[in-house]
């Protein structure tokens, strides 16, 4: 079905026409909560018709802009002009609103789960005052774009995340907004669900004239924004087109393999601060170096055993990341790696055997209900080891977790933790570990040093013990500076490491992190990542760790993609990448001027894995020449421009996107 | 005012309640489970008292006194003890509530004229209790002195036992209870549930209807559409209104049936005043919501707000008339004390549509004023 058809354009006011071009003018904003600070000094317009993106981690400001666009509560000093109105009380705010649609924070939050799919849009049509007839055919198309028609009558508590958010999307649809506001839309989704989310999104900003403001902590959305503002602490770092972004910080990254790739990075860092190790690859940012020149200068100062190296140009993360250190941001890496003890003990680690399965399950499922979180999951992860659990919201990551921590009983199946049943042994089994919750447990009316003091009584570590301990976590985890101020007072990143010392004051020599980098920035990320690679090189930790940031997959040696209880693929990054390399091919990525039809057109001549992302379009192909003459004479013959063609790399996010279809298509599947 | 928007949100709280079993189970079975409980289960009625005796006389007179007690509905005789010490032991294990002591030569000194005495002993833990305890024992022992001088004279005096007493006792005194004949505490506890009950559930329903869209963040629907204030006071006062109405007469039918409680007045009138009063509650907790965050803050502080002050004010335990001028004046400021009044006229004085007027009336105007109220608190641009 081609759901650009489906699209009714919105029907701009005479009113409206008259207008400047900006639906939305921010000047000058600041919004303060009681502890922390939201906005500083907030600029920006968005123009009509066009996507824009809010960039950033959470709790970093984009939420509190987007609701005091929407007029949904107060901001406290500064101008915000929405269609030419200015945002400043109740009444004025009353003003605009039937021209806006907010679909807010948390997947489907804002979505009744008593009421089924049909109940739910009739709510948001019935306080919109969507007139009856013309709402029967609105809700079909809008049903049919979201292929949510079959689902109709089943409650929302039954349905996926994807499903979820898009029918959080319909309801904010269903008055026919010129402007709509997302707030994270496509957080804890899965990349099949988010890929679907966003061509839809697409199709319908461009086809209708809507205009959009869409916020999300991936960077890797800003290709399917127009512009974009990046956020950081509630300011607004930089903002512009993608291309511009990029520009800001220009030079070349330069990726190559060495045996000892985390000491490698350090020895790297002292010239160039922007490197990181993924597994036994080194990635340095090469500032104001063209490839050439980035790669002549490395070569100078890498080891002598290193493999080919490549270059590319920077991603928009690297960038960001070349802007918080070169603003002197307060969790800059540059000084506090610096404070991060790490001892070089390359040589003692350089030969990895793998060492005893200290995490090992077999076969746990674990029901709830007539509802099957987890479905037979047998994973094993090696002393010093870092092992990466992916997958959405609800893919039963933290129910797995649960289970292996011995906090909840698997139904069947069984485990062990550190050579412990966690069906037999479940308080040994606790004793013997470190977790880290999704929420950091920790208490925020205590200073840092009283955490660590807290946990370590409960760990029952004698008064000795801690003395010594403490400052031996205090260094390890980065935390000087901060010993003595309020946990609640802490940026997010910190805190982030205060929690993984908490879990680690007992020396445990298996710990589980369940999506510990939530709400951190991308220094805070990388910083985190350095300290659990060398945790499980330098001390044989063994760790657990879920994430649904497909790019932090590269930083573990094994992987496993969940996906609605089940394990769909496992193994090392780069063996997933190869496997999905032989049978699927390496991408291959054209800009176009009509991503819609493109993707239609290429769907239906056997390109069943293309999608596209903002303008560009993206298929796999095992033989770039053939399939590229193949497309360009598809879209010769509709008509459609494209332009820009180039090849790509296989992600992390292809590899799950390819596990989930694969699963999707098999027929006759045992699972509900 | 538009009445579409009210409706969407009020079908959308109707489908939400009655399908979520445990919001449906709080808006339904919970106020006549309470009922029940609490009719049953609170009884302020003196009766059957385990009573022991200490007979230390062994005599004619001594038995007859026992006699006494044992044939008292007020009394359930628990037998005899041998000592003091034994009386001790079974208040302490609350086996026995009073006991009575009758000393030696009780039987002689009667005989010969001389004053005897009776001891009792009563458990002082609960006061009113002790008390209304004192009061049976006082009267029985009165009872039998009174016997005992009447025996005597109609002997000495040669008349009948009827004359004697009339000697003994000029005056006769009769008693009455009116509404309340038997004095059945159910009879006065089981219409007072119903305000009690209905003070606290539809707070905690509306309240909680309000914040749990506050704490998932589906308010933001309301908040970014262009529903008004009023339209949104009224789209949840009206499912919660009419849940708590239906709870209602749950709880007056069952007053009638299980508790058996006569109801004099008129049914009508005082459906309407039921009607009124649940939805005074109600939008006591929509002003709760709007200044919480949590449910359980909401649960917390609508019962806080509201039985509390029931409880204290509405008549049931402390009659209006013997609070103080002030709490005269705090009392009618809650909708609880005019509903009071109307289960009493209703109930078992009977007074008919007329001594509901009053309270309908002051309801009404209560009712008014809270959804101005609740109109003016509700903010759809919060601070945060």
């Amino acid at each position: 079905m081609d759901a650009a058809s489906l699209v009714e354009r919105i029907p701009i006011s005479d009113l409206a026409r008259g207008e400047i071009q900006n639906v939305v003018e921010v000047r000058g904003v600041n919004k303060r909560y009681k502890r922390t600070v939201a906005l500083r000094n907030t600029d920006l317009d968005v123009h009509r018709g066009e996507v824009f993106g809010l960039i950033g981690p959470d709790g970093s400001g984009k939420s509190s802009l987007i609701r005091a666009i929407a007029g949904v509560q107060q901001y406290d000093t500064g101008v915000i002009t929405v269609f030419g109105n200015r945002i400043e009380s109740e009444r004025s705010a009353e003003q605009v609103k039937d021209r806006i649609g907010l679909m807010p924070q948390g997947l489907g939050n804002n979505l009744y789960p008593q009421l089924s799919i049909d109940e739910n849009i009739d709510y948001f049509a019935g306080l919109r005052l969507v007139p009856k007839n013309i709402l029967r055919d609105r809700k079909e198309n809008l049903l049919a774009m979201t292929r949510l028609t079959e689902f109709r009558h089943r409650p929302m508590k039954q349905l996926s995340g994807g499903m979820k958010q898009k029918l959080g999307l319909v309801c904010t649809l269903i008055h026919q907004p010129e402007f709509v506001l997302l707030d994270e839309p496509t957080t804890g989704v899965d990349p099949v669900s988010r890929r679907d989310f966003w061509s839809i999104m697409t199709d319908l900003a461009h086809q209708s004239g809507m205009t959009a403001m869409i916020s999300t902590a991936y960077m890797d959305e800003a290709a399917y924004m127009d512009r974009l503002a990046l956020f950081m602490d509630g300011r607004i770092i930089s903002q512009g087109r993608e291309e511009t972004l990029l520009a800001l910080a220009s030079g070349t990254i330069v990726t190559y393999q060495a045996e000892n790739a985390s000491s490698e990075s350090r020895r790297i860092r002292q010239k160039h601060p922007l490197v990181q190790a993924f597994g036994d690859m080194v990635r340095v940012f090469v500032r104001d170096a063209d490839p050439d020149a980035a790669i002549a200068e490395i070569a100078k100062i890498a080891t002598p055993e290193h493999g080919p190296m490549i270059a590319k140009s920077p991603e928009l993360e690297d960038v960001v990341a070349s802007l918080l250190i070169s603003d002197g941001f307060t969790t800059s890496m540059a000084n506090e790696s610096a404070q991060v003890d790490l001892p070089d003990r390359s040589a003692a680690s350089s030969i990895h055997v793998d060492g005893p399965a200290l995490i090992k399950s077999d076969e746990l499922v674990r029901d709830f209900g007539k509802f099957r979180a987890v479905d037979h999951v047998c994973l094993e992860v090696h002393a010093g080891k870092i092992f990466g659990l992916l997958g959405a919201n609800g893919a039963g990551k933290t129910t797995v977790i649960k289970m292996l921590t011995g906090l909840l009983p698997p139904t069947s199946g069984n485990g062990r933790v550190a050579g412990a049943s966690i069906v037999k042994a479940s308080q040994v089994v606790r004793e013997l570990i470190g977790y880290m919750s999704q929420s950091f447990s920790l208490y925020v009316d205590l200073t840092a040093m009283e955490n660590l003091r807290f946990f370590a009584g409960v760990y029952g570590l004698s008064s000795s013990q801690c003395r010594e301990r403490i400052p031996e976590l205090v260094k390890c985890v980065g935390l000087q500076g901060y010993e003595h101020r309020l946990t609640a007072d802490l940026p997010m990143g910190i805190r982030q490491r205060l929690a993984l010392g908490c879990a680690l004051v007992h020396r445990p020599r298996v710990i589980f992190l369940d999506e510990p980098t939530s709400g951190v920035d991308v220094l805070g990320r990388r910083l985190f990542w350095e300290i659990l690679t060398r945790l499980a090189e330098d001390e044989e930790v063994a760790i657990l760790v879920t994430t649904h940031y497909m790019v932090e997959a590269e930083h573990c040696d094994s992987l496993a993609l969940m996906y609605s209880g089940r394990i769909v693929a496992s193994g090392t990054p780069k063996m997933l990448r190869d496997n999905l390399r032989n049978s699927a091919g390496t991408p291959l990525t054209f800009a176009t001027s009509s991503p819609t039809q493109s993707l239609r057109i290429a769907r239906e001549n056997g390109f069943r894995r293309a999608a596209t992302f903002g303008r560009n379009l993206r298929i796999l192909t095992t033989d770039i020449d053939r399939d590229k003459q193949h497309l360009i004479a598809l879209m010769r013959d509709n008509n459609i421009e494209a332009f820009n063609w180039h090849r790509d790399d296989l992600t992390m996010e292809d590899v799950f996107v390819d596990s989930i279809l694969s699963q999707e298509e098999r027929p006759a599947n045992s699972h509900p | 005012m538009n009445f579409r928007r009210v409706h969407a949100l009020a079908i959308k709280e109707v489908r939400e309640i009655t399908r979520d079993r445990l919001l449906f189970t709080l808006a339904f079975l919970l106020p006549p489970l309470m009922l029940v409980v609490i009719g049953f289960g609170v009884n302020t009625d003196v009766r059957e008292l385990p009573i022991v005796i200490l007979d230390l006389d062994r005599s004619q007179s001594s038995r007859e006194l026992a006699h006494k007690f044992k044939d008292s509905q007020y009394f359930d005789f628990a037998g005899y003890v041998e000592n003091e010490r034994e009386v001790q032991r079974l208040i302490t294990d609350n086996k026995a509530r009073a006991a009575i002591v009758i000393p030696h030569r009780f039987h002689e000194r009667l005989r010969s004229g001389q004053p005897a005495q009776v001891r009792t002993i009563i458990d002082g833990a609960i006061p009113a209790r002790a008390e209304t305890v004192g009061g049976y024992v006082s009267s029985i022992i009165a009872s039998f002195s009174n016997q005992q001088v009447t025996g005597h004279l109609s002997i000495k005096h040669q008349i009948t036992p009827a004359a004697a007493s009339v000697l003994v006792n000029p005056i006769s005194l009769q008693t009455r209870f009116l509404y309340n004949e038997a004095m059945t505490s159910r009879w006065a506890i089981g219409p007072g549930c119903i305000m009690t009950v209905l003070a606290f559930i539809p707070p905690i329903l509306a309240s909680v209807g309000v914040v749990r869209e506050k704490e998932n963040g589906s308010i933001d629907n309301v908040y970014s559409s262009t529903l008004t204030r009023s339209e949104f006071v009224l789209g949840k006062l009206i499912p919660y209104a009419l849940i708590s109405s239906i709870s209602f007469f749950l709880l007056f039918t069952t007053a009638l049936v299980v508790f058996q409680v006569p109801f004099r007045g008129s049914p009508i009138a005082f459906s309407v005043t039921g009607i009124l009063y649940v939805t005074c509650t109600t939008m006591m907790g929509m002003i709760i919501s709007f200044f919480v965050r949590s449910q359980i803050a909401a649960v917390i502080l609508a019962v806080l707000l509201t039985l509390i002050p029931t409880l204290q004010y509405s008549g049931m335990i402390v009659p209006l008339s013997s609070l103080s001028e002030v709490g005269q004046i705090q009392a009618r400021m809650l909708p609880a004390s005019y509903f009071f009044e109307a289960i009493q006229a209703s109930f078992l004085k009977g007074t008919g549509f007329q001594g509901v007027l009053q309270p309908i009336t002051a309801l009404l105007i209560y009712s008014l004023l809270l959804y101005v109220l609740c109109c003016l608190k509700f903010s759809k641009r919060p601070k945060s």
